[in-house]
């Protein structure tokens, strides 16, 4: 009991503080695929710890008469229904069924909403999917547009769609690091990442590090796909897109128009070279990041195991 | 704009290849191999995509020669703008490259699909 105690309480100080670290590197400027690890490994893993011992305070596991089990599992239900646990336990009990219900009801309705969603524009996908059927993997489908524009949309295979004026207005190489950057997001399954991020946090709202997540983890892609872009084409050539594309001056000061992504996006790529020797580091970073942000559940995961364990030998 | 099947669009794909209009023979010739289709089959794919308004044709000898209504690209540009028109948030669907202001991007690049699809 001291145990679950113990990760329930460091589950709800993950939900409730755990964004602040997360955002603490994020001003340091740590490599943004690390960041996307965290705050994604920690997402999932804090529901899954959740839910996990939420469903262990609910098993009265101390009531089971035999080994093995499915005996555990029908004498913990006996016990229930049977009356013969104390009061409090069949509040603790019934209280953390109450909260499993409604988390798994919650999470249930995010993703339906989530589906119709994409259901809805499944046909319209699926025809830009036929018409970039002719492009060689990684071509845009070129749209007609005096504006400079450039997006993607994931799925398999994800389609990159430019406007010609995308072409008219941008130096070739601008042009090039612009697609690169769309086809990062394609490579990365950075549609799919920010829909994880969003469809927790409609799901659970009240807690702040899923809350935090889902703006997060959409800035970071971004960051993560300029890496990639200037990678391959040089961060001079992304620095001028996003430039060209947003209006914005290349120069970090003075821009009272201009959102605190993309400000942060030019600054980035002035002062640090995406091809230094810290990009080495990224994969032992990100290792890392998984390894703590796994603490949480695999806690949960030791503890659950260790008590029904326990429970049926 | 009318949906496309996975083989009215390979044949659309042939006549947006080409600039000259086609005949139904032309077409066949010009499909990929491993299609492996029957005249007839070209045919009925031509007939309706002429049904759906995104073809034309005109008499040439005893046959008749077909020819797109609409661009690629504006096809590609009625297919995106009805996916924002379908989005109550396009940013759930798409990631752009600059997303300065997305409430607005959004709705301009909206308009100036419009704008395309009505002067095409």
């Amino acid at each position: 009991m001291i145990g679950m105690l113990a990760v329930l309480v460091v589950g709800s100080a993950v939900g409730l503080y755990g964004h602040r670290p997360l955002l603490w590197l994020a001003e340091r400027r740590v490599d943004p695929t690390i960041l996307l690890v965290g705050w994604l490994v920690l997402s999932i893993g804090l529901v899954v710890s959740t839910l996990a011992m939420i469903g262990l305070l609910a098993l009265p596991m101390d009531q089971h008469q035999s080994s093995g089990l499915f005996q555990l599992v029908g004498g913990c239900w006996t016990a229930v229904t049977k009356g013969t646990l104390p009061a409090w336990q069949q509040t603790v009990a019934g209280i953390s069924l109450i909260m499993a219900a409604a988390i798994v009801v919650r999470l249930g309705k995010a993703v339906a909403s989530r589906v119709r969603s994409v259901r809805r524009h499944a046909p319209h996908v699926e025809q830009l999917r036929l018409l970039a059927m002719s492009s060689s993997a990684g071509e845009p489908l070129w749209v007609p547009g005096r504006r400079a524009m450039a997006l993607s949309i994931g799925g398999r295979p994800g389609v990159i769609i430019a406007s010609d004026g995308l072409r008219a207005q941008l130096p070739p190489a601008a042009v090039a690091a612009t697609l690169e950057h769309e086809r990062a997001h394609l490579r990365g399954h950075h549609h799919a990442l920010v829909t994880v991020a969003e469809t927790l946090a409609a799901a659970l709202p009240w807690c702040p590090l899923l809350r935090a997540a889902p703006a997060a983890t959409r800035d970071l892609v971004e960051l993560a796909a300029d890496d990639q872009a200037a990678r391959r084409c040089g961060p001079e050539a992304v620095q001028v897109a996003l430039h060209r594309m947003t209006g914005q001056p290349v120069l970090p000061f003075g821009l009272p128009m201009a959102s605190l992504l993309t400000e942060l996006r030019i600054s980035r790529l002035r002062t640090s070279d995406p091809r230094a020797a810290r990009r080495l580091l990224r994969w032992p970073g990100a290792a890392a990041m998984a390894t703590g942000a796994l603490l949480l559940p695999a806690a949960t995961m030791w503890l659950g195991g260790n008590v029904v364990l326990c429970a049926v030998t | 704009m009318p949906h496309l099947g996975k083989l009215e669009a390979a044949v659309m794909d042939v006549l947006w290849s080409t600039n000259a209009p086609l005949t139904v023979r032309e077409v066949l010739e010009r499909m990929p191999p491993q299609r492996n289709l029957a005249y007839t089959t070209v045919m009925t794919v031509l007939g309706n995509l002429l049904r759906k308004g995104l073809l034309e044709r005109e008499p040439v000898g005893r046959a008749f020669s077909y020819r797109p209504t609409v661009t690629r690209q504006g096809a590609a540009a009625a297919s995106l703008r009805e996916i924002l028109d379908a989005s109550e948030d396009p940013r759930l669907v798409l990631l752009h490259f600059a997303e300065t202001a997305t409430d607005e991007e959004s709705s301009v690049l909206r308009e100036a699909l419009a704008r395309r699809a009505t002067t095409s």
